[in-house]
């Protein structure tokens, strides 16, 4: 009698709890664990007719694409390194970014701020393309006229679209430019969370600007960061479609600096119609994903353990 | 009360795991669902012979001694089938306000003719592709589709997405008209002994070169050939500079397609020739990398003069269409097909927009696989009855009515016919089903400004035309998968900086082509050539 008013008992207590993560727990079980089925097509031939289950097992042979070629080794280190580059000055930035808009003390100059530099997160990547073109197109972009030739004064415009050797800087400043509103949210909601009685006592001890920042805030954010970062090491291996395929126009000669996993398989996949060989692709972007998610955890647990994400 | 929360959510978890599962089981029982269907068909079709059988039943059973297999004849007495048929179309456009009459005036017809109904499927070009894949994948309703022209034959055979034909004779009992018209061009959708496609067009002749405006030529006082070369469109680009400072000369566009298909005449395998050409078949029967010819080398340096020479403008960031910049008067022309068809379309339109067109022939008429397989109708291999498909089809090409509702609308809402004329058709430009082609010409209605003489023009040039010994070749990538791949990506790497002529110098495009060419090598091109000759001389020992 007793354990049976127990048990009503905790079930008042943790059936809201249980509702509202119902809604949260079918999502990710249809969008991303139902799916996991499908993993299989990676190994399979697949046919329409015979379906999923019914296609040939075909062992590694789809995956022989994505290394047969001397294109492998480019898109894979394009890949790597604009993620990893993207991952440290994203951080860099958004935190700087996220300690001086704490800064700011005037309301409405930081809902100003505020909407201007999240405002380019929410444009269309074919916007932000074409965007991206009126500055450096050939005969009509502005950095052509108005600097190359204006005053630098030179006799031609540089030809951006047909030289690589510009494209990293030109998608690390885009790419930044575009996500900084956003990634500066989060750390910007863990600084609002901070005590302001630190900084109060630092301050009656005497502590400058600097020394708050040094000592206060970025050891109170340090869990906010190392999370954010297990988080993107999962993506390492995929990239922003829209970034690498329409700024630069599609452009066949600056494949060597723009071309990544994500567009190398749009690209050879557009004519194949091959289902095998997509699946593939996104089998290995998963499966490195994971593991370098584990590997990053598993360190950051090494050095300090509150900090790890699991 | 714990146990029930816990059972509710638990059932919640399994409900929607059943409906997303749906989508994967469905696919594997509907395989076998339509082969027990088949085999009752051709049961109860064989029991319908014996009845009373109708018109056209028992007209097509009156035929040439049937094959075993499926029934000559058509059940009239089962409920009406509907026959979902895709109607590919100009990205944007939207016909969806007419469709459903224009189903109810063809079901008018077939219902009684061959007991089935329509439903028209309107698809835009770019979307073709991925639409077919993904209703096929997801056992959506489809029978009759659009195979080629952006989603080649060869790319459906690996994945089984079309119905083999010959299963059980289909095409031979139930397309009688279909063989008698195209004969042995059926040979080109027929891959390892399928029969997974059909050809589209009755003629198919196709001769090459440029389209250009005549009124922009006469200001300038260029003249052009009726038949030229490459070297004729030089002069007349050149002199074109001269006179003419504002109009572009050429336009290369994005420089995704190798225009020198249109400017030389190759017979190509795959997407810009990525699984290699044969050059000249009347000649030699090989397979070349095209891209290593002199013939490219010479094109890509044309293409660097042409641009030193101002006559090609644009970079190719410039996403905007030759006919675009064509119809608006700001390009002199542009390559492509040429055929009494597409001249009366693009004389149509010159006139619309002010100006008049013209054009010089640089590939003289001939019929090859790629004009054949252009424009395909295949079956998917999903269609829960591939009788009623093939019927549908065969129909629509002894019935003009049918062909014609679906070519060119419906009358008084998109066309009229012209004075005196029941065969002349003038349109309104309300309905066009831009990459349609379904029915036999011949009986069918002429949109204006083609005339009476529209089939013998056809009919003309198709003497002219030379017969590929390899029109009914179609190479099979299935084995060469990871080249294609591999291929089509440094051909995009490539060609637009040589269509668009933008090395620095003469010799960096020299080197830029070497460049190209050991790419392609990398690739595998000389692997898949190889096989492609050894599939190609299979091809021919048999045909001898």
């Amino acid at each position: 009698m007793n354990k049976k008013v127990k048990t009503n008992f905790n079930l008042k207590h943790w059936l809201p709890f249980y509702l509202m993560f119902a809604p949260g727990f079918l999502y990710l079980l249809i969008n991303n664990y139902i799916p996991l089925y499908g993993m299989q097509l990676a190994f399979k031939s697949f046919s329409y007719k015979k379906g999923i289950a019914g296609s040939r097992w075909i062992g590694l042979k789809n995956f022989k694409f994505l290394f047969a070629t001397s294109d492998a080794f480019i898109m894979i280190r394009n890949t790597l390194l604009y993620n990893l580059l993207w991952i440290f000055v994203g951080m860099v930035f958004g935190v700087t970014v996220a300690i001086l808009f704490n800064e700011i003390r005037n309301k409405a100059a930081k809902q100003f701020y505020q909407t201007a530099i999240l405002l380019p997160y929410l444009m269309s990547m074919v916007v932000v393309a074409y965007l991206v073109y009126a500055y450096l197109a050939g005969d009509t972009g502005l950095i052509n006229n108005a600097i190359v030739k204006g005053l630098m004064g030179k006799k031609d415009g540089i030809k951006w679209y047909s030289d690589p050797k510009y494209w990293p800087f030109i998608l690390t400043f885009v790419q930044q430019w575009k996500q900084i509103g956003f990634g500066m949210l989060l750390y910007l909601a863990s600084l609002l969370g901070i005590d302001t009685s630190f900084y109060e006592a630092a301050m009656l001890d005497g502590a400058s600007k600097w020394q708050q920042i040094r000592y206060i805030t970025l050891p109170l954010l340090k869990p906010t960061i190392l999370m954010l970062v297990i988080l993107s090491l999962g993506q390492i291996f995929r990239s922003d479609f829209g970034l690498f395929y329409q700024v630069p126009m599609n452009q066949g000669s600056l494949y060597s600096t723009t071309q990544t996993i994500d567009t190398y398989v749009y690209r050879a996949l557009l004519e194949n119609n091959n289902v095998g060989m997509s699946a593939a692709a996104s089998f290995l972007q998963s499966i490195v994903g994971f593991i370098f998610i584990m590997a990053a955890n598993k360190i950051v647990r090494h050095f300090d353990e509150n900090s790890s994400l699991f | 009360m714990n146990r029930k929360a816990v059972s509710i959510v638990m059932a919640s978890v399994l409900a929607a795991s059943a409906l997303a599962g749906c989508g994967s089981t469905g696919t594997g029982s509907t395989a076998a669902q339509s082969d027990s269907s088949a085999a009752a068909q051709s049961g109860s079709a064989a029991a319908a012979t014996s009845a009373a059988a109708s018109g056209a039943a028992s007209e097509a059973a009156s035929g040439d001694a049937a094959a075993s297999g499926t029934s000559t004849a058509i059940d009239m007495n089962e409920d009406p089938y509907q026959v979902a048929i895709q109607v590919v179309t100009l990205p944007g456009v939207d016909y969806s306000t007419q469709e459903e009459e224009m189903e109810k005036a063809i079901d008018a017809i077939t219902l009684p003719a061959i007991n089935c109904t329509v439903d028209i499927q309107f698809v835009w070009i770019s979307e073709v592709a991925n639409t077919t894949s993904l209703a096929i994948a997801g056992n959506e309703k489809v029978d009759l589709v659009h195979v080629a022209t952006v989603s080649p034959l060869s790319s459906m055979v690996g994945s089984d997405m079309l119905y083999d034909m010959n299963t059980d004779n289909l095409l031979q009992n139930r397309g009688q008209k279909l063989v008698e018209l195209f004969g042995d061009l059926l040979q080109s959708g027929n891959v390892d002994g399928q029969q997974l496609a059909i050809p589209a067009k009755e003629f198919n002749v196709v001769a090459k070169g440029i389209g250009y405006n005549k009124a922009a030529a006469d200001k300038a006082g260029v003249t052009l050939p009726e038949t030229g070369t490459l070297d004729d469109l030089d002069t007349a680009l050149h002199s074109l500079k001269d006179k003419n400072q504002d109009m572009m000369g050429w336009f290369g566009g994005e420089g995704t397609s190798n225009y020198l298909y249109w400017l030389q005449g190759y017979e190509g395998f795959g997407t810009n020739a990525a699984y290699g050409a044969v050059m000249d078949s009347s000649k030699e029967l090989k397979v070349e990398n095209i891209y290593a010819t002199q013939d490219f080398m010479d094109y890509a340096n044309r293409m660097y003069k042409w641009r030193q020479d101002g006559i090609l403008q644009k970079d190719s960031t410039d996403k905007t269409s030759a006919q675009d910049y064509f119809n608006a008067q700001q390009l002199f022309c542009y390559p492509g097909d040429i055929t009494p068809q597409l001249d009366a379309l693009y004389k149509a339109q010159a006139v619309n927009n002010g100006f008049e067109y013209e054009t010089m022939q640089m590939v003289s008429p001939k019929i090859t696989n790629a004009s054949v397989t252009e424009y395909m109708w295949g079956i998917a291999s999903n269609s829960e009855r591939p009788d009623k498909a093939m019927d549908f089809l065969n129909f629509a090409y002894s019935n003009a009515d049918v062909a014609n509702i679906l070519m060119y609308g419906l009358k008084d809402t998109n066309y009229t016919f012209q004075d005196g004329s029941d065969k002349i058709i003038e349109t309104n430009n309300t309905y066009t089903p831009a990459f349609l082609q379904i029915g036999d010409a011949q009986n069918m209605l002429i949109p204006s400004p083609a005339g009476e003489d529209f089939i013998q023009q056809w009919k003309d040039m198709t003497d002219k035309a030379t017969v590929s010994p390899i029109v009914g070749y179609m190479f099979s990538d299935a084995d060469y998968q990871t080249e294609s791949a591999a291929i089509t990506n440094v051909i995009n790497q490539y060609l637009p900086t040589i269509e668009n002529g933008s090395c620095e110098s003469e010799d960096a495009t020299k080197a830029y082509v070497d460049e190209f060419v050991k790419a392609l090598q990398t690739a595998g091109i000389d692997d898949v050539i190889a096989g492609n000759q050894e599939q190609m001389d299979a091809y021919l020992a048999a045909q001898k």
